[in-house]
């Protein structure tokens, strides 16, 4: 799966669970700043990520760094499927 | 364990950045959104030789008469709780001036000076509140937490100088004039200095055993005491009582756990200066009825990303509406409810009870309840709840809002809700963070190799019905009602079908979100509107009815809550 690819499930998984559905998300949206609602939404995003991409992702792992944008998520799955971007 | 996603702090330069506009509308509005409240809330109008507000609404009043009281203002959910020093309205008074006088100093002073001053504020009013010695002894409990976490790293003497004339004093109020009371304050001052620069500076200073326990048992100080106090009741009868500066101390018990797991993944700067810490806990925002939610706001990463992280009159400015929105609920609660009953009763014949305990207590004498009475008094019980909670909590929100922390909101219009996941991050947005932090995370990622729908449920049922009770529950309705075994038995072991209840239907509704695939946003005006008012309605009715099972009275036993529950079910035994 190369990073268009990623970058087009995360959008589409955000779109669907996202407070406003309908609104697209970009790949420098900020989700920090509206997106990740509550505690349970970062839950979901992990599953997500989990089942689709097959990460393992550590508590560590989720931080402003990493869950910053499409953009910055889609690089730190790729880093966890060891595929340079 | 590290989530912190929304916890970024707000570097100083984009605080300042936000604190630069100086806009008079918003004091403006800011005062006069103040006296509204001090002249419906309290006898200032009166005591200025104004006409009280039940004379000035004198049609409203004929109608809305369970709206006012005897003195003629509005007999106000919003109160200081368990002052004895002053009337209701003069403590709403004293609360108002407090606000106010640190809202001025948090909204001109420079940054550095602000959250000093807020703690300064709340000093100040929780002194003339309470009483000295009451403001003593909360601030030498959080010193001494404090001095705990940070004093080996910042080794600041002024805290361990101030923690024993502070508990000196809140035990035998000094005077000053006494040359021995004086020497108590000197020696007790310098007893509590040698101790923390011996003891506690170098003994808690490393990574050892003890001071690892030390550190993570202390923010659990108030479950600690909840759960020794009630042995202490089961084996020698004793009931542990406490000052009001401890018991308010012992109040922040969510507040104490959040800060220290941001403590301990890191989120906290070890050195922190002592007037970050206290602006986490004592901030005048959390005197309003202090037993209220008390876990609005908790924590230091969340407030620390939450401060002048967009412009201050913005925020100001969303505080003062929620202000205003609580006001509404404040004025017109009571008359709300209690036309529904008046209306349910004479057109429809139906008795119907405001409160779930009243139906109870009538139920367990012998009187037969039918199905539309057990529905519609379950819903006007949590009716009750939300008006309270939207007006008490606004208010709070609002206040936290009016000092420049943008502070979700932890009611945020709950009718919307259409599954029961929804309606408690709408009821009770705070809480359910506190629970995630505290038990759902961990198990969530300890269980990372397990099927999906076992880490979530599991998540889910240890947070709620383990959670909930004995981390949530427990400590805010023993330390108000007693920590005693009876009231632990009571209020808390025999509610259990409560939790069970909850937590299946928000593992069951969870469950069902992270499967379905969202194609519409509810409340969307189509032809699913129709499900939409369906499913809030169920949603509302089964969170409604399971509460009858927490409402647990003294002479009723679990059964009559069983059959109760099925009574409103159409199931009658």
């Amino acid at each position: 799966m190369d990073r268009s690819q990623i970058i087009a499930h995360i959008k589409n998984f955000l779109q669907q669970t996202a407070p406003s559905p309908g609104i697209a998300v970009t790949e420098d949206t900020s989700l920090l700043d509206g997106w990740f609602i509550d505690s349970l939404g970062i839950v979901q995003t992990v599953i997500f990520l989990e089942q689709t991409f097959g990460c393992e992702i550590r508590p560590a792992d989720i931080n402003a760094e990493n869950f910053d944008t499409v953009d910055t998520l889609a690089a730190y799955v790729m880093n966890q499927r060891g595929e340079s971007c | 364990m590290r989530i912190r996603l929304r916890g970024t702090a707000i570097a100083p330069e984009q605080q300042r950045a936000n604190d630069r506009a100086f806009r008079p509308a918003t004091l403006f509005t800011f005062f006069a959104l103040v006296l509204a409240y001090a002249y419906l809330l309290t006898h200032l109008g009166t005591d200025l030789g104004l006409p009280a507000p039940a004379q000035v609404f004198r049609y409203p009043a004929q109608w809305m008469s369970y709206t006012f009281d005897a003195d003629g203002n509005i007999d106000s959910q919003l109160y200081v709780d368990s002052v004895t020093r002053f009337d209701l309205d003069d403590a709403r008074l004293i609360l108002l001036g407090v606000i106010s006088a640190a809202f001025v100093c948090s909204y001109l002073f420079p940054l550095q000076y602000k959250q000093p001053a807020l703690v300064f504020w709340f000093l100040v009013g929780f002194a003339a509140l309470y009483g000295l010695p009451d403001a003593a002894l909360l601030l030498a409990a959080h010193l001494s937490v404090y001095l705990c976490l940070h004093g080996p790293f910042r080794r600041s003497n002024l805290p361990a100088l101030l923690v024993g004339p502070l508990i000196f004093w809140s035990q035998q109020p000094a005077d000053l004039s006494v040359p021995s009371q004086i020497l108590g304050l000197i020696l007790s001052g310098l007893m509590s200095l040698t101790v923390c620069r011996t003891l506690v500076f170098h003994g808690l200073g490393g990574d050892g055993v003890l001071s690892g326990w030390v550190r993570r048992l202390i923010p659990h100080i108030a479950m600690l005491t909840v759960y020794a106090g009630i042995a202490a009741n089961v084996r020698n009868g004793s009931v542990w009582t406490f000052g009001f500066g401890l018991l308010f101390f012992l109040f922040q018990w969510a507040r104490l756990i959040v800060y220290a797991i941001d403590y301990h993944e890191g989120s906290v700067p070890r050195d922190l200066r002592i007037w970050d810490y206290l602006s986490v806990f004592l901030s005048p925002a959390t005197i309003a009825n202090h037993h209220y939610a008390p876990y609005v706001a908790q924590g230091y990463s969340y407030l620390a990303s939450k401060y002048l992280c967009r412009d201050k009159n913005a925020i100001i400015a969303d505080g003062l509406r929620l202000w205003a929105i609580a006001l509404m609920y404040l004025v017109f609660g009571n008359w709300a409810v209690e036309g529904v009953v008046r209306y349910a009763q004479e057109s429809w014949q139906l008795p119907v009870y405001a409160y779930i305990s009243q139906m109870i207590d009538d139920y367990v004498q012998g009187t037969p309840m039918s199905t539309p009475t057990v529905l519609l008094s379950t819903l006007l019980d949590q009716i009750n709840v939300f008006l309270l909670w939207g007006a008490v909590l606004h208010f709070k929100v609002g206040t936290w809002r009016v000092f420049a922390y943008d502070v979700d909101p932890q009611y945020n219009r709950p009718w919307l809700a259409t599954n029961l996941a929804t309606l408690w991050g709408r009821f009770a947005f705070h809480y359910r963070e506190f629970l995630v932090r505290v038990l759902y995370y961990p198990v969530f990622f300890r269980c990372a190799k397990q099927p999906v729908v076992v880490r979530v449920s599991a998540a889910i049922m240890i947070a709620t019905v383990l959670g909930n009770p004995f981390w949530g529950h427990a400590p805010a309705k023993l330390l108000y009602d007693g920590v005693t075994w009876p009231n632990f038995f009571q209020l808390i072991l025999r509610a259990w079908p409560y939790y069970v209840l909850l937590g299946l239907g928000i593992t069951l509704s969870q469950l069902y979100l992270m499967k379905r695939v969202r194609t519409r946003k509810p409340w969307t005006r189509d032809k699913r509107l129709g499900l939409d008012i369906l499913c809030c309605y169920l949603t509302f009715q089964y969170f409604s009815l399971i509460h009858i099972f927490i409402r647990t009275r003294a002479d009723s036993v679990l059964m009559d809550h069983v059959r109760l529950f099925l009574i409103g079910l159409g199931i009658h035994l």
